[in-house]
């Protein structure tokens, strides 16, 4: 009769040994249970297109002054006139900007020429937002 | 030291810019060598994005001059008349503010500007606008008397009024005033298309201006008055010298006649006057009525007009309630289709009027609804029916009886009564006593009778009004006499004091010409007996279509409606590409805080045209996309 388990060098049993734990330690690499961080995983740059539908309203998408303000968390404001845009806006519509990874939440606003009652510096809608994962 | 003044001014111009401030002005002095720049900030005004103008120092060659504006990319579009100054366009890629600093470094250069944009300033010429507290509230006291019979000055707060409280439309007239690309249907009692007021301002898509649903017309003429004055409030022509204005100074009104002429419309009428109107291509309707039944009918065709991005407008109500009340709603009002917006009436020192019906989850906002002038069909008069003289009586006596009352709060008054002791008696049983009198109504074009009476009935009696054209017993039906009112099992409580029950308006057009008889009627059965009628008042409103330029004073909840029509109208027509609900929006969102209407209605903010027309809802359709 044949044993039924073949015995096992102790030197190979070391080896076997050693691979487990190397495996079990890279294993607890994503964190938890005091395993060990990985590196942190730099930041990098995107390139980021945001943009939004025409507003209705003649006095933004029409007459003089009006526009949209794009508010980026961390950045300065940038203003898309309707007639006369420049870099970062690729249109009145739209901007195309790097963004480093992160979320933000991009606001846009709506603006006129057309003041307000009570106000002499045009009129402004409520923002919109909408959330940007860069990765 | 030059450069770094240079650097410095073009970063404050972009920050200014970035930030939304527009800069006004920026001059720099000459002379010195070095430019010295001055920047203040003056209250902005609009200015033309792409523009700028520009003046050159004195002795600067043309050469010179070409040369600072090919440096920025500009071109000369003209030369002014004043010495030294220059229109220049900018490239696409430089904003005005940029423009400005970059040019305060240039030694060719004295002095820069936007190009402001200025407007008209717009008040109408017409002859009652001093009247129109709604549109230009100066705290005038308002004076015009209403037509006989339709209604009293509302006294509170006439005068004082509240300098500014009104629609703010003066400076939105600065940028519209012609409203006539959206059709606004008044679905009313008709319109007076023949009003000089609104001749030029009515819908021609027919012949008749609009469409009748009631007295067997198509024809929507105005036989009450009511529907005139609303379509003067939404579009009296403005600025033709004569009358009023409206809301708005041209329009396109579609006369939809639903109403009587003692103002009584139904569901059916209701119904497909809005109907006529939606297919017809209104894009705002005005209902300048009301009623506490939630009518599924009404409800689908305000449905429908929503489906097609039609907006209604409708009335609070006069009863001073609140609408969100259980017992109290007020429909059309109360409907929550998000094309509807419910008015509630402001007076002249903006307070919630004290007719107005308010609530915070139904009505939405509030407009001007006291003291209106405007429009009016024709020639209001009341025929007071005598009560203590002129009747033939059926029997001759011991039926209806003439009569004096008096008590500590009534002056002694002529009445009607049946059982001639009354309040003390009791009416027979079996008895059909009869009063009837004649009255002229030559020449007029539509007539109410109404009244009012102390009634104490069984059921199984009954108190019946009637008329007949030919004159004599109007209650003899087979002679031509025609029942138009009957009412049984009522408790008014007895005198003193003398309270009334108000007998609905019932319209007796067919009885206009010479011998007109209006008649009263006790009517019992054989059992049960009760104290009986006063009857305290009987009148026969009157009205003639002799005036093509007539006008009238009113108050209420269906005068303020107009004033949020007219303003949705004129959003409409300012940005025609809005959806229903975008101007909606700028009705409800565009209107200013009034304290109050804080916890009244669903906003707190009466209508401002102004800040309806500025009124920006916010960009839509955000996307991102990363690569």
């Amino acid at each position: 009769m044949k044993p039924l388990f073949r015995s096992i060098p102790t030197t190979d049993l070391r080896i076997a040994l050693l691979a487990c734990l190397a495996l079990l330690l890279h294993g607890c690499g994503g964190g938890g249970g005091g395993g060990v961080a990985p590196p942190p995983v730099p930041p990098t740059a995107h390139l980021v297109t945001i943009s939004w539908a025409a507003n209705h309203e003649r006095a933004v998408e029409i007459d003089p002054g009006g526009g949209y303000i794009v508010n980026i968390p961390g950045q300065a404001p940038i203003t898309c006139l309707v007639t006369g845009f420049g870099a970062p806006c690729t249109s009145a519509h739209s901007v195309q900007l790097t963004l480093m990874t992160g979320v933000y939440n991009v606001t846009v606003t709506a603006f006129s020429a057309l003041n307000a009652p009570g106000s002499t510096t045009g009129s402004r809608s409520a923002p919109s937002t909408i959330p940007v994962l860069v990765p | 030291m030059k450069t770094r003044k240079l650097i410095m001014a073009r970063a404050f111009a972009l920050a200014l810019a970035a930030s939304g401030l527009l800069i006004a002005t920026l001059g720099f002095s000459s002379g010195t060598g070095t430019n010295q720049i001055a920047m203040k900030n003056v209250p902005s005004q609009p200015y033309v994005p792409d523009e700028l103008l520009v003046k050159f120092k004195a002795g600067v060659s043309i050469a010179s001059q070409a040369q600072s504006l090919a440096s920025l990319g500009t071109t000369k579009l003209a030369t002014l008349s004043q010495p030294g100054w220059t229109h220049v366009k900018l490239p696409a890629s430089l904003g005005v503010p940029q423009a400005l600093a970059a040019y305060a470094g240039d030694a060719n250069v004295e002095a820069a500007q936007p190009n402001y944009i200025y407007h008209l300033t717009a008040v109408p010429n017409d002859t009652n606008y001093v009247q129109q507290w709604a549109l230009n509230n100066t705290g005038q006291a308002i004076t015009t008397a209403p037509q006989p019979g339709t209604g009293t000055l509302y006294p509170t707060n006439n005068p004082p009024g509240t300098s500014r409280g009104d629609l703010d439309i003066q400076p939105a007239w600065d940028h519209i005033t012609d409203c006539s690309s959206v059709i606004v249907a008044v679905v009313d009692s008709g319109v007076n298309y023949n009003n000089t007021d609104l001749a030029a301002n009515m819908w021609n898509g027919n012949a008749t201006h609009g469409m009748s649903f009631v007295g067997g017309t198509t024809d929507p003429m105005d036989l009450n008055g009511h529907g005139t004055h609303v379509a003067g409030i939404i579009g009296a022509a403005g600025n033709n010298g004569t009358g009023t204005t409206g809301v708005c100074w041209k329009a396109t009104i579609m006369a939809v006649r639903v109403a009587d002429p003692a103002g009584s419309l139904t569901s059916a009428t209701a119904a497909a006057g809005i109907d006529f109107a939606v297919s017809n291509g209104a894009k705002v309707i005005n209902l300048s009525f009301g009623g506490p039944a939630f009518d599924p009918v009404l409800s689908n065709s305000i449905s429908n007009a929503q489906l097609k991005g039609v907006i209604v407008v409708a009335a609070a109500g006069n009863e001073g309630v609140n609408n969100d009340a259980g017992a109290t709603p007020t429909y059309p009002c109360n409907y929550t289709q998000a094309n509807v917006i419910c008015v509630a009436a402001l007076d002249q020192a903006f307070q919630l009027a004290s007719f107005s019906n308010y609530g915070a989850l139904s009505v939405d906002v509030g407009a001007p609804g006291t003291n209106i002038l405007n429009t009016w069909a024709g020639t209001s008069a009341q025929i007071v029916a005598p009560l203590n003289t002129g009747w033939t009586f059926s029997p001759p006596s011991g039926g209806w009886t003439p009569a004096t009352y008096s008590d500590a709060t009534t002056p002694p008054t002529p009445i009607l009564i049946d059982p001639p002791t009354w309040p003390g008696g009791l009416y027979n049983n079996g008895t059909d006593d009869r009063a009837y009198q004649t009255v002229n109504l030559t020449g007029v074009n539509s007539a109410v009778l109404s009244g009012a009476a102390n009634i104490n009935l069984l059921a199984g009696d009954s108190f019946n009004v009637a008329y007949r054209a030919a004159g004599g017993d109007p209650f003899d039906t087979l002679a031509g006499g025609t029942v138009v009112g009957s009412l049984t099992n009522l408790a008014t409580p007895l005198p003193p004091p003398l309270a009334v029950w108000l007998l609905t308006p019932v319209d007796i057009s067919p009885c206009i010409g010479a011998t007109c008889s209006i008649g009263v009627q006790l009517l019992t059965n054989a059992s049960g007996q009760a104290a009986g009628l006063a009857l305290t008042s009987a009148d026969i409103q009157t009205l003639t279509l002799n005036n093509p330029t007539s006008e009238n004073t009113l108050k209420g909840t269906s005068m303020a409606t107009p004033h949020a029509a007219g303003v949705a109208a004129m959003v409409m027509a300012y940005n025609p590409a809005d959806t229903y609900q975008e101007v909606v929006n700028a009705v409800k969102l565009g209107g200013r805080a009034v304290a109050a209407l804080a916890g009244k209605t669903t906003t707190g903010r009466a209508v401002d045209a102004l800040g309806a027309v500025a009124y920006i809802n916010p960009p839509t359709g955000l996307s991102a996309s990363v690569q």
